[in-house]
């Protein structure tokens, strides 16, 4: 048993070292302005499950410089979710997303829901969990000594209605961002002059419209080689799905 | 006066209507006219004809024209009139002049069907004149030129006395460019022969083509009319019609001149073409150069990039420009000149930036990369500029960086995306933060919540009774409480006992005394622990009162506690 551990141990560091190798390839890459290779490097790292948000900033800034601007965006709200606090990253996506041709703009909504998406988009899933989890064993920790009458009936009286509020808040967060992030696939276009048809399928086509890379949509059904999307300002369309890269 | 009118008129109602309808010619070449001519003999109006079933056949070049004659013949007058038209046919072969239905007055006549050969030129080398649309290539690549050129082919012993003014094609799918347009009828000074007989040619005009659709180019047809001075045959030795004379009596003749139509097969470039391939084709060279090497900042300078070559020059644009922040950048200003060398289009285009640094420190201008393909050699080329530096100077230290830009513009001027990320940050938050320690947190927060549950199921303790809590820690406060020290014993020792009670029953902190307590206790311990209780109070009261027992003080409180445990026994 101590021997499998150890060698785990082992392999584990080991492919760390190789990733580590492989980082470093590719940002010379970046700074020999080699871009294709330089992306070929860290696409090979999240094929191998090396998925860190530098490695996608990098690729993102990478996607960039080749003005693959989809791809870029796409590269930016995945480091994005791993690191939502990340000024750099939230500045390159802003830069990014400017250079969009295509415009959707989402619409203003109540100012409370603005506030709430912010907060919401502070910390990761993991990170909301992480808040509940703690907030939660903080609060049986609190009834556990109130049972045994080590706090005053007062105090927990005060504290513990405040305490539930915030931690099914919290876990309401959770359940949010839980169901938006599994619940519809979110996809990024990447390619140009992609026209949305009304069917899954070339013949008896109607164009709806044409949409550029960098817009990001709702995928709601899938057929063979083709998605529906649904775009912020509620257009829908079936497109290819080669001309998609899912969130 | 009036008399001899009305007599008139009466004559030609009369005199009986004839119709002749006649072509001039039954056999004609392609290109030559015919003329129709209607005749309407007695006639007083001019006869209404419908031409329109000509129309599939012919084209009506000119007419009609009107003649009236009159005629007086025998005393007799005789009116007529003729309607006369020029047509060319349209087609070679048998063609047929169908009847012509024409109206007089309220009469209408029906002509004869007049058949017509029409024969197919011989080629143009059988006639003294012809023209011919020369073409260097038939095919090329899309913008590779294409010269053509309309040549006026003459034999030398005919001459022309004019030709008229012809329009240029429309040419479809191909960019014009205009290298030679002559302003008269000029031949060349060296005569060409063709099927051994030599010729004069005249360029009548001669046109760069650049291919821009890839598919369906036809250099279309023209027609050109010339007038051919007919050369005089034998004449009679005439005192007054002397050939000396008959230079001054030419006699014309119309003639229409085609060319033929020709397609042009565009070939595909040969892959991979480069990325920077905007479309030009040629031969071409390409410079920048800029009018100062150090410049103050805030003044201007100006960047001159220009193009020479051969080839589809102002067809294609230029490569996108980076230009290094910090760089205000005007439009360009594009000037275009051509000048048309051994029929080819060369030319220079020229693009002007006026460049306004708005930061000091050096600054390159980047070199600019084009790919250009050269029909000649089949390859393609690449050709740059070379990159210049240039330092911006500045004077007076002030912070000018502002100075005519609105804070938008430079917050655009200096947009670019931040550098990568060099190390992977592993932070410590980032280590903890992760599924197993949420989950492990989440199970002890159920263990913590459920223990005091369990524990209490376990022990059979309510332990969730502050009371009970009490009662259990009785004897010990009441056994502590006697252990005080104070200065008066007695009332130490009946306190603790008052106290013991109220903790282990759950009273109401009202005032005890001995009465009181026998009346609670009776019913719950023995009858020899109750009256030791109520003697050991009483003994309190005593002494609380009076001071001559103070000796008893210890005995008094070892007594009470021995009580207190007692009791404590008998009540569990």
């Amino acid at each position: 048993m101590k021997k499998t551990i150890l060698s785990l141990c082992f392999i584990s560091v080991g492919f760390s070292n190789f990733s580590e190798k492989l980082f470093k390839d590719g940002n010379q890459a970046i700074i020999d302005e080699k871009y294709e290779d330089a992306i070929q490097i860290y696409e090979s790292m999240l094929e191998l499950n090396y998925k860190k948000s530098e490695v996608y900033y990098n690729l993102g800034n990478a996607y960039y410089k080749l003005n693959k601007i989809g791809q870029a965006i796409w590269s930016y709200m995945k480091a994005l979710e791993l690191t939502p606090r990340n000024t750099d990253l939230r500045y390159n996506l802003s830069v990014a997303k400017a250079k969009r041709i295509d415009r959707v703009e989402l619409p203003s909504t109540f100012f409370v829901l603005e506030y709430y998406r912010k907060v919401k988009h502070f910390f990761t899933l993991i990170e909301w969990m992480f808040m509940g989890s703690v907030l939660l064993v903080f609060n049986s920790l609190l009834l556990f000594f109130y049972r045994f009458g080590y706090f005053g009936v007062q105090a927990s009286k005060s504290t513990t209605p405040f305490l539930l509020a915030l931690i099914i808040f919290v876990h309401l967060v959770v359940v949010d961002i839980y169901i938006q992030d599994g619940g519809g696939d979110s996809v990024v276009i990447i390619e140009n002059n992609v026209n949305a048809y009304s069917a899954p399928f070339y013949g008896d086509k109607t164009i709806l419209f044409e949409i550029n890379e960098g817009v990001i949509a709702d995928v709601s059904k899938e057929e063979n080689d083709w998605v529906e999307i649904n775009l912020i300002d509620g257009k829908i369309g079936w497109i290819n799905s080669k001309s998609v890269r899912g969130l | 006066m009036k008399f001899s009118l009305i007599y008139f008129s009466l004559i030609i109602q009369i005199y009986a209507q004839t119709v002749q309808v006649y072509v001039d010619k039954n056999f004609v070449q392609e290109g030559e006219f015919i003329s129709l001519t209607i005749e309407a003999d007695g006639a007083n109006d001019f006869p209404l004809v419908d031409l329109n079933p000509l129309d599939s056949d012919f084209k009506i070049v000119s007419g009609p024209s009107q003649q009236t004659n009159f005629q007086w013949i025998n005393g007799k007058m005789k009116n007529t009139k003729t309607l006369k038209w020029t047509l060319l046919p349209k087609k070679t072969g048998d063609i047929i002049i169908p009847p012509i239905v024409l109206t007089i007055g309220n009469k209408s006549f029906t002509g004869k069907p007049i058949s017509i050969n029409v024969s197919a030129s011989k080629g143009n080398s059988g006639n003294s004149i012809f023209i011919k649309a020369d073409l260097d290539k038939s095919e090329a690549y899309l913008g590779e030129q294409i010269s053509l050129s309309y040549k006026l082919y003459k034999q030398i012993d005919a001459t022309i006395s004019s030709i008229e003014q012809f329009d240029m094609p429309d040419f479809k799918g191909f960019w014009v460019e205009e290298i030679y347009t002559p302003q008269r009828l000029k031949y060349n000074s060296k005569t060409e022969t063709v099927n051994g007989i030599k010729y004069q040619v005249a360029n009548l005009g001669q046109k760069a083509l650049f291919p821009i659709a890839s598919s369906g180019l036809v250099i279309p047809e023209i027609n050109v009319t010339v007038r051919i001075e007919k050369k005089q045959k034998k004449r009679n030795r005439d005192p007054f019609f002397d050939p000396f004379f008959n230079q001054f009596y030419t006699e014309t003749k119309t003639k229409i001149l085609k060319t033929k139509k020709s397609e042009i097969y565009i070939k595909p470039f040969p892959e991979p073409r480069p990325l920077d391939f905007e479309g030009a084709v040629g031969k071409f060279k390409i410079t920048s150069q800029v009018d100062t090497k150090i410049v103050e900042i805030n003044n201007g300078f100006t960047l001159k990039i220009s193009l020479n070559g051969t080839g589809n020059i102002g067809l294609f644009s230029l490569p996108e420009m980076n230009f290094p922040d910090g760089l205000e950048v005007f439009p360009p200003v594009d000037r275009f000149t051509k000048d048309v060398f051994r029929n080819q289009l060369t030319g220079t285009q020229e693009w002007e930036y006026v460049i306004i640094p708005r930061k000091d420190g050096s600054v390159i201008i980047p070199s600019i990369q084009m790919s250009f393909f050269d029909p000649a050699s089949f390859s393609w080329e690449r050709i740059t500029t070379k990159p210049s530096q240039i330092e911006v100077i500045n004077n007076n230290k002030k912070i000018y960086d502002n100075s005519g830009l609105t804070k938008k513009e430079v917050k655009l001027l200096g947009q670019d995306i931040r550098f990568i990320y060099t190390h992977i940050n592993n932070s410590f938050l980032s280590k903890i933060i992760n599924t197993k320690a949420i989950i492990i947190l989440y199970l002890s927060s159920l263990i913590i919540f459920i223990l005091p549950i369990m524990l209490s199921r376990l022990s059979n303790y309510n332990l969730s009774n502050l009371q009970i809590r009490k009662k259990r820690g009785a004897l010990k406060n009441s056994i502590k409480l006697l252990s005080a020290d104070a200065e008066d014993p007695f009332d130490i020792a009946s306190n603790s006992l008052y106290q013991y009670l109220k903790d282990k029953l759950n009273l109401p902190s009202s005032n005890l005394d001995p009465s009181e307590v026998q009346k609670i206790l009776v019913k719950r311990i023995s009858k020899t622990t109750l009256n030791e209780i109520v003697k050991i109070l009483k003994e309190c009261d005593a002494g609380r009162f009076s001071h001559e027992n103070k000796l008893d003080k210890t005995l008094i409180l070892r007594n009470m506690r021995n009580i207190l445990i007692q009791l404590d026994q008998e009540l569990a």
